[in-house]
């Protein structure tokens, strides 16, 4: 394969959609990244810059999907670079910028609307100089007295240390998002695929440049961060004052939670439209802070020219192949999916059950799937299949299977569908909806499948043999499954719902 | 005598003088009570006259400090117990308030605490539901790495050195399938792993009392009478104390249709404490002695 291009915009030129983009395309293979490419190619008529924001270069060597022509530039950005770049130095500070940075403090924490003089004092200060800036707060002895003062009034049963330590790792890498965005070619518009990281610099950059930044949420970012860290090993919990009550979040823990949150706060702020791609999310949204009258849906859509066809090369008997097509990491629940195969094929001897996803992401976790499936004595039932192109395995697929324990409208059962395959899923995000149906009338269409709660392998197997050994439930079942696609989620309404969107916001 | 003495010391040139300086030593001592009381006097006398010019050091005026955001806290020592928790979560409280209680299973023992846990995964908040699948993963996921880390070890250990090693991963097997964490087949699966194992130990190890009871417990759960029966006999040779045994062997018979034997079985546990008021009745009513 030749070497991936990577194009970069000459000075002064400019992109129509900045594109930004926090652990996902065109580093990251998945649901997200498929969508970001499908959007891409989908609008051949605009050009795209994409600033990637990732960890640590190293776990990005590799780009997993070649970039279309009309990307015209990529540029990636680093968050442990931050910590890597600090040279601290004795400087007294800027009392006054510490004071608006409190100020902006105090009010998201409050969960008070966001005062514009504040927020804009500090954006006009991290953007005309983000080095000193970043040296005001992280070394300079005004920022050492108010984190001094703000310790004694929050949290002074708490240890100074680990305080300290938590404001500067949290603060440390948006100073880094303020360079990149002072470096980042113009766009017409700018396009941020999450709160956080991303959409804190879809912020900056929309204030830096006076256009208009379009947020499109997949997951809840804030949500998903704070289930991360309340479970997050290398945070410890309030050592000095005993550990905080059993039914309590830790100091520490809640400051985390809280920034992610602060993050989700701010874009939300600069964002117009904040687009979900379900009704549930958009609640959600709203509930999290963003303006009601800015929210939309737009669901996600699948290419039919591209899986409708596949319908024609399937056996004429359902294949006894359960499939999980989908990275080998935790939030896909890959050990539910082993455990309801040890449960298939008890009762099903001739049963397969097919991992067809990457697990170079979480390569211990992927080491402990394989380990279960050794433990339940799966070896030949369960197969981990890697990397592979839909088109050449739903064909052979009896079931689309969904053990993920946090999704927002997964592409793949979609997919499936416009494949002919029905699917078992557990019950996150909307899969209900894409099952059961939304509105009324595609209730009307019928059941796509099956839908249990979470890390429930019984309940789940149960689902797929019922389908398995019961005909004319799996033809219902992919029938529905082929209409609901065809109607209400295709790329071409998906594609024209974000042309809308970006010919908006290019000629605001 | 001050003087005399003092005289020792002096270097040999200034010994001459050694008269004067006796006679100055017994002037200054006999006058001192009158020059010590004046010098006392006109001390006092002029720090009461002298005018105070400044704050005393040890003083200073401070502004009224504002009210701290968060008061400091003492530790923690909230009990929460397993029914109060299982109300909350079978409400329609507010989803913070779930959040909470599968939070407060963190104070409960793993035994209580997964079958709460366990609720909160058909639970209608995101948050609510990930955290309880979160920490029932984390507590499967302990004994799991257990458990591979001990095949691992078996793997290098010759067999006829194996004997706790293969107790010890039956051991494992078994917490998983007594806590709740595996259930149907993976339950049935995960239990006859348990028994292999415990086949194992006893069989490198026949004195292994302790082997031998596990084996007769996942017996029980398999349904396995007969290898419960004799895993049980092997406990009591073995010299497991009759007391320990006693509640399987009455299982075991209840199990095999002898309810009429479960009183006696359990007689050697005699004095066992309850503190329900519920089960006296069923306490008496299996002891024999209902209706006394």
């Amino acid at each position: 394969m030749s070497a991936p291009r990577r194009p970069k915009l000459a000075p002064g030129q400019r992109a129509d959609v900045g594109l930004i983009l926090e652990g996902t395309y065109p580093y990251v293979s998945g649901g997200v990244s498929s969508w970001v490419h499908q959007i891409i190619r989908g609008l051949p008529e605009l050009t795209f810059s994409l600033l990637f924001i990732g960890g640590d270069s190293s776990q990005y060597e590799k780009m997993r999907y070649e970039l279309p022509p009309n990307v015209v530039h990529l540029e990636e950005h680093y968050l442990v670079e931050a910590a890597r770049r600090q040279q601290p130095k004795a400087i007294a500070g800027d009392a006054r910028f510490l004071r608006q940075s409190e100020q902006l403090h105090d009010e998201l924490r409050a969960r008070a609307p966001l005062d514009r003089g504040a927020l804009g004092a500090i954006i006009e200060r991290l953007e005309s100089d983000p080095r000193a800036t970043q040296d005001d707060f992280l070394h300079s002895e005004t920022a050492w007295g108010a984190i001094r003062e703000r310790y004694l009034a929050y949290c002074p049963d708490l240890s100074f240390l680990e305080y300290f330590w938590t404001v500067r790792s949290t603060h440390a890498p948006l100073f880094m998002l303020a360079r990149a965005a002072k470096v980042f070619p113009p766009a017409r518009a700018y396009h941020s695929i999450s709160t956080g990281f991303a959409g804190f610099l879809g912020m900056l950059l929309a204030e830096r440049t006076g256009r208009p930044l379009v947020l499109t949420e997949h997951g809840i970012y804030s949500k998903e961060r704070k289930i991360e860290l309340l479970q997050a090993d290398w945070l410890k919990d309030d050592r000095v004052s005993g550990g905080a009550a059993p039914d309590e979040v830790s100091y520490i823990r809640s400051a985390w939670i809280r920034f992610f949150e602060g993050l989700g706060r701010l874009t939300y702020h600069a964002a117009s439209p904040i687009i979900a791609l379900y009704d549930g999310n958009r609640l959600r949204q709203i509930a999290d802070g963003a303006a009601e009258e800015r929210t939309r849906v737009i669901p996600n859509g699948i290419d039919l020219a591209r899986f409708a066809p596949l319908r024609d090369r399937r056996d004429a008997k359902v294949p006894r192949v359960l499939g999980l097509l989908g990275r080998v990491v935790p939030i896909k629940d890959i050990k539910t999916f082993i455990r309801t195969m040890r449960v298939v094929c008890s009762a099903m001897p001739d049963a397969e059950g097919w991992l067809i996803g990457p697990e170079d992401e979480d390569k211990s976790y992927a080491r402990e799937c394989h380990d279960l499936v050794a433990n339940l004595g799966l070896e030949g039932k369960v197969k981990f299949l890697g990397f592979q192109k839909p088109e050449d395995v739903l064909p052979k697929l009896g079931l689309m299977m969904l053990t993920s324990i946090s999704e927002a409208q997964p592409l793949v059962l979609l997919e499936g569908f416009a494949s002919g395959v029905p699917c078992v899923s557990s019950d996150v995000g909307c899969c209900r909806d894409l099952v059961h149906g939304a509105a009324p009338e595609d209730r009307a269409v019928g059941v796509a499948g099956r839908v249990v709660s979470i890390a429930n392998p019984d309940a789940t197997a149960r689902a797929a043999i019922e389908l398995l050994s019961d005909e004319a439930a799996w033809r219902a079942a992919q029938q529905a499954g082929i209409e609901r696609v065809e109607r209400f989620y295709t790329l071409a309404q998906m594609i024209d719902n974000y042309r809308g969107v970006y010919g908006e916001a290019v000629s605001r | 005598m001050i003087g005399l003495t003092a005289q020792a010391f002096f270097p040999p040139s200034h010994r001459a003088r050694v008269r004067a300086f006796a006679a100055l030593a017994a002037l200054v001592a006999f006058a001192m009570p009158a020059v010590g009381a004046l010098g006392l006097a006109l001390a006092l006398g002029y720090g009461l006259w002298r005018p105070q010019r400044e704050q005393p050091l040890w003083s200073e005026t401070l502004d009224v400090p504002p009210l701290l955001q968060r008061a400091p806290r003492a530790p923690a020592k909230i009990a929460f117990t397993a029914d109060a928790l299982r109300q909350i979560l079978g409400s329609r409280s507010a989803p913070e308030r779930r959040f909470r209680a599968i939070l407060a299973t963190r104070a409960l023992p793993p035994r209580e605490a997964i079958p709460l846990l366990k609720t909160a995964l058909a639970d209608g908040s995101d948050e609510v539901r990930l955290l309880g699948f979160s920490r029932l993963e984390g507590v499967r996921r302990e004994i799991e790495l257990r458990i591979k880390a001990r095949l691992s070890a078996l793997e290098a250990t010759p067999k006829d050195a194996s004997a706790r090693l293969h107790h010890r991963v039956a051991e494992d097997y078994w917490e998983l399938a007594f806590l709740g964490l595996v259930e149907g087949e993976v339950y049935r699966h995960t239990l006859r792993t348990a028994s292999e194992h415990a086949i194992d130990a006893l069989a490198l190890d026949p004195k292994n009392a302790g082997a031998a009871l596990l084996l007769a417990r996942v017996s029980l759960r398999l349904g396995d009478r007969d290898a419960a029966r004799s895993a049980l006999e092997a406990a009591v040779v073995a010299g497991m104390p009759r007391r320990r045994v006693a509640p399987y062997e009455a299982e075991l018979a209840l199990r095999d249709g002898r309810a009429g034997d479960v009183a006696a079985l359990l007689a050697p546990l005699g004095g066992v404490r309850h503190d329900h008021v519920a089960l006296t009745r069923v306490i008496a009513f299996w002891r024999g002695s209902a209706g006394e």
